[in-house]
């Protein structure tokens, strides 16, 4: 179905980057939920229109994760049991260009899934799965190239290729999207790892300053952000969870850089490049009982997405609505005040910052001084469920 | 037909030759529905040839054969007498044999095609003579009520002077002003009140069209369409249809034809009365408006439905049973000998029963009744549900109905209605039956208390699930998975996050990680002490129709913990309210509206 959803009051109407297309995935994961929601391709007008160029997953059963790699322009989309079916979505193509049927798991569930980027096999779609009744938690990838066949395509994983893992941070707020990122153990030497059920361990090669590390007595580590550029984590203390430091390792000069803290806490990292989103956020309680911006939200859930104000209400933190984005290249950092706790960065792309603020996608071009004022490219209802999206020149 | 006729008749030429002065031809449209001029002087000898029909089918009465002459092979002559100014035309034909007559059937009328078939007969009889000699008749349309001859018979070689100017018409001084003899009479079809069917009557002088259309009286008001029929054949007969009004009262009514010629004799139709419709359940019989009852056992029994008619019947009879409960359940139609017994179809259903039947094709007047159900015994429909597998399935029979299939007086709300007593118990948006099976997954598991168990036992092992993938959100592999990624969570993270605090759910029961005697996380464990592990606190919200899970362990960017939430869309506790419910006596409402968890 191609359906213009809506044209609305648009007040500047010009892509920042006209020369291409900018697309919208929308979609929201629902392993926690018994309900789910449509993940579709949406392109954006030069006019302001929205449209659905592509349903990639139905909203029956809806999808267990979604993931993007913007390094190897790719998504996956994992759809829920009863479909058993991994859906590579590439972003060159604009199109799926590999569906593979999952073997069939008797007495193994799925834990937990990543992408990893083997330098052999290239985007694998990795899969941990735990074993009951005395079967035993195992590894399985699935080789995302096009070229490989279905059958060849799925791979039992050592726990060691788990070093090759990416990921891109979460997407969506207040659990309306989906989240992509590796809880990592750290040596008293900073090296950081994955101890797994299993009894192995992973190292991912990665090893933090000892310095950075000074003063945290239970360290606690998870990587939001790995892609070719930099390696972004969150490290805090056990015993105070919400006070996180933010590190992250430039890769092209291998130097670690400190991001500066933002009021509040982060409560959300999501990369793009050399860049990393950061949202604030705040645990919810008297003092922040509501995120901004509840009239603007969505009350009931549609196919395309859950109702807004009910995610909101049943999440444990609240946001104000205040973005922000550094350039781990640069080491500038940008805010971006909405005022509205729907709001997100979806995309970085040639200098330009897309973000999502409630029903409205806004872009603002990136320069040396700061952010140009935002232009809204589109309004439309569909937006509220828009958590990806990439540039196809 | 006889080859000495046609060379008798072929030897009229020669004589004509020798008496007749050639006047030209005299081109005749002897079409017996049309009329023709004819000129001074002209001599119509044979006037059948002039009849330049195409074709001709006739009836030949004794070899009882059709024939079919082909008149475009005629060959024509003229002959004309010098001598007195006479003419004559005649005609011959290259087929001997074959008589030159009538039209094509489509286009011969109704008189002629009587002539056709008398002259043939006739033929016979007059060997030597004519057999085409006609009369000459003026103005014949309208029919004339006695045919006025214009002149006499022709005797071969015979000719007449005819005035000029005169309107003639061809006519035959026999046949086709007799009065119609009925002498047969065949009914396909209904023969009662609101039937419907045909009528073929045999006899002569049935159709004489050239007097105009005969009519067919039946008695009674019954009505006749249908007719005239343009196919009359010999032995004459003539098909029409009736359809008797459903007030006419049985008996025989008369049925004739009236011709312009008079009415014949008559024959007789008989209407029958309708038969009585005899219906029985569990071949007791049920009167008009009774209601019957699907009886709980168990097994539940299902009353078999029978109709039957009563008295001499024939033909077939239709039966269609339709129920009305909240919905309308059609049953298949059927149509059976109408001697035999209906069986309605097998299952259970009920509501207000209508049984519509149609004896040969006529609708009769429907018959109504009721099937309402019984309830089983709290202890029967307990022990089914204790047989499920599933230890809480008969806290659910409590909660939602009381053990009630069917509606009892003072029962659920749906049932104070005092109109609903005995159908089955109805719970918005879909629910039916002592599970709320919502929807209900077939008729029977709305009006079979036993499939409304086994029904629920389905839903119950489909919501559990297999443990396997565990990505489609049922029950039990969903629960395995949140241990597992605690665990995996804890594997790493310091401090760990504890395990989910015991769920006491009242007195009843208490939800756990791990209920004694086995502490297997991974497995499904209904425990002692009413101690069930969380995965059955899942499974009941889920029956209950929530979209969120009474527990899930929630994997945050910087934190891990169990997150919790009793409530569905309707109860703010609903394992809460399965677990106090051992009996209906103990079956407590979560909320602050009622005795509270």
């Amino acid at each position: 179905m191609k359906k213009l959803l809506q044209c609305g009051i648009v007040t500047m109407l010009v892509l920042p980057v006209a020369f291409g297309q900018l697309y919208l995935i929308t979609g929201s994961t629902t392993s926690k939920y018994n309900t789910g929601f449509s993940t579709s391709l949406l392109a954006v007008g030069s006019d302001g229109s929205v449209k659905i160029n592509q349903e990639l997953a139905p909203a029956n059963p809806g999808t267990e994760w979604i993931a993007v790699s913007h390094d190897a322009r790719k998504a996956l989309i994992l759809p829920k049991d009863p479909d058993d079916h991994n859906i590579v979505f590439d972003f060159e193509t604009v199109s799926t260009i590999k569906s593979c049927q999952r073997p069939a798991t008797v007495n193994l569930l799925l834990v937990n899934q990543w992408l990893i980027n083997d330098p052999v096999r290239g985007l694998i779609f990795a899969e941990y799965l735990g074993g009951v009744n005395d079967q035993t938690d195992q590894f399985r990838g699935m080789i995302m190239d096009a070229s490989v066949p279905c059958n060849l395509s799925f791979v039992k994983l050592m726990a060691e290729d788990l070093k090759y893992f990416v990921s891109n941070g979460s997407a969506g707020v207040a659990d309306t999207g989906a989240t992509d990122f590796m809880y990592s153990a750290i040596d008293s030497d900073g090296s950081l790892n994955r101890k797994w059920l299993t009894g192995d361990r992973t190292y991912f090669g990665y090893q933090v300053p000892r310095d950075l590390m000074a003063g945290v007595e239970q360290p606690n580590v998870t990587i939001s952000v790995n892609n070719q550029d930099i390696l972004s984590l969150e490290l805090y203390d056990g015993l105070r969870p919400n006070d996180a430091r933010l590190l992250v390792l430039r890769k092209g000069d291998n130097t670690w850089h400190s991001i500066p803290a933002p009021s509040g806490h982060v409560s959300t990292e999501r990369g793009f490049g050399s860049f990393v989103a950061l949202y604030e956020g705040r645990v919810k309680n008297s003092n922040a009982p509501e995120s901004a911006g509840s009239p603007e939200w969505r009350q009931k859930a549609t196919k395309t997405g859950p109702s807004v104000a009910d995610r909101f209400r049943m999440w444990r933190e609240t946001y104000p609505g205040i973005l922000h984005l550094y350039n781990v290249a640069t080491e500038k950092y940008y805010t971006i005040t909405t005022n509205q706790g729907d709001s997100e960065i979806i995309l970085v792309d040639n200098n330009t910052v897309y973000y999502r603020v409630s029903d409205r996608l806004y872009s603002a071009a990136i320069t040396d001084s700061g952010l140009d004022p935002a232009k809204l490219l589109a309004t439309s209802e569909i937006i509220r469920d828009a958590h990806w999206a990439f540039y196809k020149h | 037909m006889k080859r000495s006729a046609f060379v008798q008749l072929a030897c009229i030429p020669v004589w004509l030759v020798s008496s007749v002065a050639a006047n030209g031809q005299s081109v005749g449209q002897l079409y017996f529905d049309s009329t023709v001029t004819v000129t001074p002087y002209s001599v119509h000898l044979n006037t059948y040839a002039e009849v330049d029909y195409v074709t001709a089918n006739y009836y030949d009465l004794t070899s009882q054969t059709w024939f079919y002459q082909d008149y475009t092979q005629i060959n024509y002559q003229s002959v004309t007498t010098s001598n007195t100014g006479y003419s004559a035309d005649f005609y011959t034909t290259p087929t001997p044999g074959h008589w030159y007559q009538g039209g094509s059937e489509e286009t011969l009328t109704a008189y002629y095609e009587e002539y056709v078939y008398s002259t043939i007969n006739y033929d016979y009889e007059w060997e030597w003579y004519d057999p085409f000699s006609y009369d000459l008749l003026e103005n014949p349309n309208p029919p004339p009520e006695d045919p006025v001859f214009y002149d006499e018979v022709w005797a071969p070689g015979y000719y007449q002077l005819v005035p000029a100017g005169i309107i003639l018409a061809l006519s035959w001084d026999g046949d086709g002003t007799e009065v119609p003899i009925l002498t047969g009479i065949t009914v396909s079809g209904t023969q009662v009140p609101g039937g419907s069917g045909s009528v073929t009557l045999y006899g002569s002088y049935l159709t004489t069209r050239n007097a105009g259309l005969g009519v067919v009286n039946v008695g009674g008001g019954i009505a006749v369409t249908g007719y005239p029929s343009n196919s009359s054949t010999y032995p004459w007969s003539i098909t029409f249809t009736y359809q008797i009004p459903g007030g006419v009262s049985p008996g025989n009514y008369g049925v004739t034809v009236t011709t312009a010629w008079g009415q014949s004799n008559p024959m007789t139709f008989t209407v029958s009365a309708p038969p009585t419709l005899r219906v029985t359940s569990d071949s007791q019989v049920v009167s008009q408006n009774q209601t019957v009852y699907i009886t709980p056992g168990p097994p539940p029994h299902m009353p078999v439905i029978q109709a039957s008619l009563l008295g001499t019947v024939s033909g077939t009879v239709t039966y269609s049973l339709t129920l009305q409960y909240n919905a309308t359940l059609l049953l298949p139609q059927q149509t059976i000998p109408a001697n035999q017994t209906w069986t309605a179809p097998s299952g259970f259903y009920g509501g207000q029963a209508t049984l519509s039947w149609s004896y040969n094709g006529v609708v009769e007047p429907t018959f109504t009744f009721e099937i309402l159900g019984q309830n089983p015994t709290v202890s029967a429909a307990t022990s089914a549900l204790q047989s499920t597998g599933f230890w809480f399935a008969p806290n659910i029979g409590f909660h939602e109905t009381n053990m009630q299939q069917f509606c009892q007086p003072a029962g659920v709300a749906y049932c104070s209605n005092s109109a609903n007593t005995g159908l089955p118990v109805f719970g918005p948006p879909n629910g039916y039956g002592i599970m709320q099976l919502d929807p209900p997954p077939s008729t029977d598991a709305v009006f079979n208390w036993q499939t409304n168990i086994n029904g629920a036992q389905t839903l119950l092992q489909a919501l559990a699930g297999p443990i396997q993938y565990g990505t489609g959100g049922q029950a039990y592999p969903f629960w395995i998975r949140q241990v597992k990624q605690w665990q995996d969570f804890n594997a790493i993270h310091s401090p760990q996050v504890p395990p989910p605090n015991d769920q006491p759910e009242s007195s009843y029961c208490t939800f756990t990680l791990s209920p004694a005697p086995a502490p297997t996380y991974t497995t499904p464990n209904t425990g002692q002490g009413q101690r069930y592990w969380f995965g059955d606190a899942i499974l009941m919200k889920q029956y209950a129709g929530a979209t969120t899970n009474y527990i899930s362990f929630i994997q945050g960017q910087t934190s891990g913990n169990w997150s919790e939430s009793q409530a569905n869309s309707v109860r703010p506790d609903i394992a809460y309210e399965f677990c106090t419910c051992l009996a209906q006596s103990t079956c407590q409402h979560s909320g602050s509206s009622s005795p509270t968890n």
